[in-house]
């Protein structure tokens, strides 16, 4: 079992630094970047667009030593070239104010430079250059500064992560403890009232999407007056408030988005619970219990559901894959507090170290996730061996 | 997941199903009567209430209010040279609203976002700060200012007595050192850019005596006071090291110790939770005073909810969970009105007028090509129509902007003509020229231009046989500017203009505004500052602007006209009166109407809206519509 272990914690750096590339060139090859935004403002100015483009390292400021050893070239009709003095045009010395448009953007070889109405030369970073420094960075455990918020992303991501993961523990909580009972009661006897409305419930749940769910339940919330409307804590008095108020006051907000991402994760694993105890039930070792004498709890729950659970727990191992990103749209729509709001903001607004070690985080997640199934498959079902 | 073992749900618990489902439809759509209603789909024939324009007048002082006991007390007596307001108010109380975005920092060195530049101003001050109900510039840490005769020097006589809320008093040092650090070519930032002449040089910064703080420009800056009012005042006591060895940008951070904001703001930071809150209290030392003589501010603490989600903002609102909203979105207006129906003695509904942001299309007259393909960016027989003037006016007259707003914003709006539409008090040009909605006078610009209609499909071929049809770019995730494009396109169908409506990635119409320029037709919209001066649009109108959408970023003038406006808007930089810069702001009103490379289409109506329990409430169009004087604002019953 150990070099089971071992043998797949290697293939983790891999498998992250494929998912790393591929996160990375698909948000640099879509159109725009973080600061594309800004572009339109009509009171922003290029020096200031620029600079914070290369604080962010997507372009470097590139020094006059550098300049003055890029061969001539021709843009906007021209001949330029730097020199330690300042820029020729056609042999001519000129000042930068006076070709800022003409050199707004160049190109010396592959390479695109910009400059700004104050002279300030600055030169792209590629892709792949790009790429290649997010990895020395990560290397060191230097996941790089968030473009939005200028401050380490783990730091960003830290503050948040337990809010989110008290959501999702909840949700699963609700989920699971749901889920079996439930599944066994619509199996016991399949076709009756119990079966028919387990079934409803989970055709509901696996139909309706969780953003429309969480709407409903706001709306709920705010015609009815018995829940919060969103947040994770009453932000005005939260502070004023006892240990046990507090306590209170949390569950209080944490039970409708619970409830919402509850549901729609407990129906398939009902249905799934449901299906296994089926067929666990027409084996013939059931027959052969029942035949024995035993009582029905007994046969149910030591013959039956011991069977029943295998693929279970395969499912379990992934729903751990989600505790971070499962709630994400749940949480955007009921204001939680959580991971989902950084990082969708991220998303949209191009935030490249957020979105990156987010992925990375949730990527990690997915392998535990999937190791701790197989070794917990293995724990409970003899038949399984790890090799 | 629905296995084998499933039995078909016929009958009797198919009853059950049924009765379920019903339920369930039900509850449903009775709880979201008004969440499907379509405001669109009203009776055609329905009749609009014209509402009489809402003013909102400057609130009066009522020797009558109670004055309250203020928790946390002032500390020491308010200084002689306080900042007198007419105004009376009642001590105490939270008053709770809603921010949409986050927070990046609070390093006023720095400013980034619009939410952590809004939170800066109840911190820190600045020398001048602008009023959003009067539209000007008005004293604050300054107690009055004054400009030389060659208009170059500036002279800021500083309030005596002033203190930081850690105690200490505020010295013309401190004014000093916040104006050097501001300059200090390690910490670049819009603020200091915005100080830059055409040159790039800064102003020269001087002291004299012990209270005046002295600004010499090298060329008349007709924004200086603007530039000036951005300068937060920063503690030369707490920050003279990190300025000097270039790492005040670290500090002032959202994950700072509240202690380390120290400012002259009306509330002092408390704590900020990320994505949940920001908690203010009052600045015990805050130098201004009512019409009792009773300090400034009323309030004992701010919470700011940062809440993203628009529905979820209007909803806390709706439950009475804040005591504002701002920037109520046109879809939400009528929600907001049934709530000031039922709730007359309870909440006021702001109706602003119209905001002075705008959606325009713009006309791609770029004459260069393709460095490497050496394609022309414009179609050559595209060029021929689009550089056409009369052409472009004749499109002007066939668009129904009445109609935009009627269908893209549901009548809160209003067709503008000009980059300052009518809610622009100070800008709105008379001289602007209006195109007003004409099918007749667009066709017979068209049919004498001799661009006649093909009998066999009604489209228009122009005078080289070919057929009129171009293209046009929104970005995709606006729905307003994508329906305003399915109707611009109806509407010119009618004069025989093909009109193909993509709508696309945002990033991606940047770039083909900036790089690729490889576009026809594009509707966007601009959003406007605070001031709203022309000067913010300098990028736009100037030839060498990098929003100069139509032919961005010009060597030199190409046409006569562009010529024109560059030399008017160095005019304008150079003049601080305003009657003149007015002058001259209309002249290029006029211009950029008569040649309409960029046609103004329509404005959205501004919302706010606010509990009747807060006083002092002086709304206005500009941003932020009803906290802007929040060192004013008062409960009244606690806010109830």
């Amino acid at each position: 079992m150990w070099t089971f272990i071992i043998r797949r914690l290697l293939t983790v750096p891999l498998l992250l630094i494929g998912v790393a590339l591929i996160t990375f060139l698909l948000q640099r090859w879509a159109p725009g970047d973080f600061f594309t935004q800004m572009e339109m403002d009509p009171s922003k100015t290029t020096a200031d667009l620029l600079r914070m483009k290369a604080d962010a390292g997507l372009m470097k400021r590139v020094s006059t030593d550098t300049l003055v050893e890029l061969s001539s070239f021709r843009t906007a009709g021209s001949s330029f070239s730097f020199t330690e003095q300042g820029i020729l045009r056609d042999g001519q010395p000129v000042a930068s104010t006076d070709v800022r448009t003409e050199l707004r953007k160049f190109t010396v070889g592959l390479r695109l430079f910009e400059m700004d109405e104050q002279g300030a030369v600055y030169r792209e970073i590629s892709s792949l250059e790009g790429f290649g420094r997010w990895c020395l960075g990560a290397l060191r455990g230097n996941f790089g500064l968030s473009f939005q918020h200028r401050r380490p992303v783990f730091e960003l991501i830290m503050e948040r992560l337990w809010n989110t993961l008290k959501l999702s523990l909840a949700a699963l909580v609700i989920a699971w403890g749901l889920a079996v009972p439930l599944g066994v009661l619509a199996a016991v006897k399949p076709g009756s009232l119990p079966d028919h409305l387990c079934g409803l419930i989970a055709f509901f749940g696996l139909s309706i999407p969780s953003v429309f769910f969480a709407l409903l339940m706001v709306l709920f919330a705010s015609l009815t007056g018995w829940f919060p409307i969103g947040d994770m804590v009453d932000v005005v008095n939260y502070d004023s408030m006892s240990l046990w108020e507090k306590v209170k006051n949390q569950v209080h907000h944490l039970f409708l988005p619970a409830i919402v991402i509850g549901t729609g994760t407990m129906a398939g694993y009902m249905r799934q619970t449901r299906g296994n105890m089926v067929e666990a039930l027409t084996q013939d070792y059931v027959r052969t219990a029942r035949a024995k004498g035993l009582s029905p709890n007994k046969v149910l729950f030591k013959h039956a559901l011991r069977n029943a659970i295998n693929p279970l727990i395969t499912l379990f191992g992934y729903s751990l894959a989600y505790l971070l990103t499962g709630s994400f749209l749940v949480e955007v729509v009921m204001n939680w507090p959580g991971m989902a709001r950084l990082v969708v903001d991220a998303i949209f607004a191009k935030d490249e170290p957020i979105v990156m070690a987010a992925v990375m985080v949730g990527s990690l997640l997915l392998v535990l996730g999937n190791l701790v199934a197989d070794l917990l498959l293995a724990l409970t079902d003899p038949r399984v061996r790890l090799s | 997941m629905h296995s084998r073992s499933c039995p078909t749900d016929r009958g009797h618990s198919g009853r059950w199903t049924v009765a379920f489902l019903a339920t369930l439809a039900v509850a449903c759509l009775a709880a979201t009567p008004w969440a499907l209603a379509d405001p669109q789909d009203k009776k055609p024939g329905k009749r609009r209430i014209v509402r009489k324009k809402q003013t909102f007048p400057e609130p009066k002082p009522d020797l009558t209010v109670p004055i309250g006991t203020p928790s946390p007390a002032f500390v020491g007596e308010a200084p002689a040279s306080a900042m007198k307001l007419e105004r009376t108010g009642t001590y105490g109380g939270t008053l709770v609203y809603a921010e949409q975005g986050e927070v990046d920092t609070f390093n006023p060195v720095e400013p980034k976002g619009a939410t952590s530049q809004e939170l800066r101003r109840l911190m820190f001050s600045s020398l001048v700060g602008y009023s959003n109900a009067s539209w000007k510039w008005e004293p604050q840490l300054a107690e009055s200012w004054s400009v030389s005769d060659d208009k170059k020097t500036w002279r800021f006589k500083i309030r005596q007595g002033v203190r930081w809320n850690d105690g200490q008093p505020l010295t013309i040092a401190d004014v000093e050192f916040s104006f050097k650090t501001c300059f200090d070519d390690r910490y670049k930032s819009s603020i200091q850019d915005g100080f830059r002449d055409e040159k790039g040089r800064l102003p020269m910064v001087a002291v004299e005596g012990d209270d005046t703080l002295v600004l010499t420009t090298h060329d008349i800056d007709s924004q200086l006071l603007t530039h000036a009012g951005q300068v937060m005042i920063i503690p030369k006591h707490k920050w003279a090291e990190q300025s000097a060895d270039g790492t005040i940008l670290q500090e002032m951070t959202n994950a700072c110790d509240p202690g380390d904001l120290v400012g002259t703001g009306p509330f002092i930071f408390q704590e900020y939770i990320p994505a949940q809150k920001a908690v203010f209290t009052r600045n015990p030392y805050y130098w201004k005073i009512d019409a009792r003589g009773q300090r400034l501010p009323y309030l004992d603490r701010v919470v700011i909810v940062l809440v993203k989600d628009q529905n979820l903002r209007w909803q806390k609102f709706e439950a009475g969970e804040h005591h504002v909203v701002m920037d109520i979105p046109g879809d939400h207006y009528r929600e907001a009105q049934a709530l000031e129906k039922n709730n007359r003695d309870k909440y006021q509904l702001h109706r602003l007028g119209v905001n002075l942001n705008t959606y325009w299309i713009c006309w791609n007259l770029h004459p260069g090509s393709n460095k490497d393909s050496g394609k022309p960016y414009v179609d050559p027989k595209k060029r021929y129509w689009f550089n056409n003037k009369k052409f472009r006016h004749a499109i002007n007259h066939a668009i129904d902007r009445q109609g935009l707003v009627k269908s893209a914003m549901q009548g809160r709006g209003k067709a503008i003509w000009g980059a300052y539409n009518v809610g622009n008090k100070l800008w709105h040009s008379k001289t602007t020229k209006k195109y007003p909605y004409d099918l007749a006078k667009a066709n017979a610009i068209l049919d004498e231009l001799g661009w006649r209609k093909n009998p066999d499909d009604d489209y228009r071929t122009d005078d080289q046989g070919n057929m009129i049809e171009f293209s046009l770019n929104t970005n995709v995730d606006n729905p307003i500017r994508q329906q305003m494009g399915g109707l611009i396109k109806e509407d010119l169908r009618k004069i025989g203009v093909k009109v193909n409506f993509q709508p696309e990635n945002f990033n991606l119409l940047v770039d083909k505004l900036q790089d690729s320029h490889e576009w026809d037709v594009i509707l966007l919209g601009w959003g406007a500052g605070v001031p709203p001066d022309p000067a913010n649009a300098k990028n736009i109108v100037l030839s060498r602007g990098r929003l100069h959408a139509w032919h961005p970023q010009q060597v030199t003038p190409a046409t006569e006209w562009e010529a024109e406006v560059d030399s008017l808007v160095a005019k304008m930089d150079r003049e601080l009166e305003y009657k003149k810069r007015k002058e001259h702001q209309d002249r290029i009103a006029e211009l950029m109407t008569e040649e309409c490379p960029i046609m103004y289409l329509c404005s959205p109506n501004a919302y706010s809206m606010a509990k009747k329990s807060v006083g002092n409430v002086w709304p206005s169009v500009l941003r932020p519509q009803v906290t802007w004087n929040i060192d004013q604002l008062y409960l009244i019953d606690g806010g109830r």
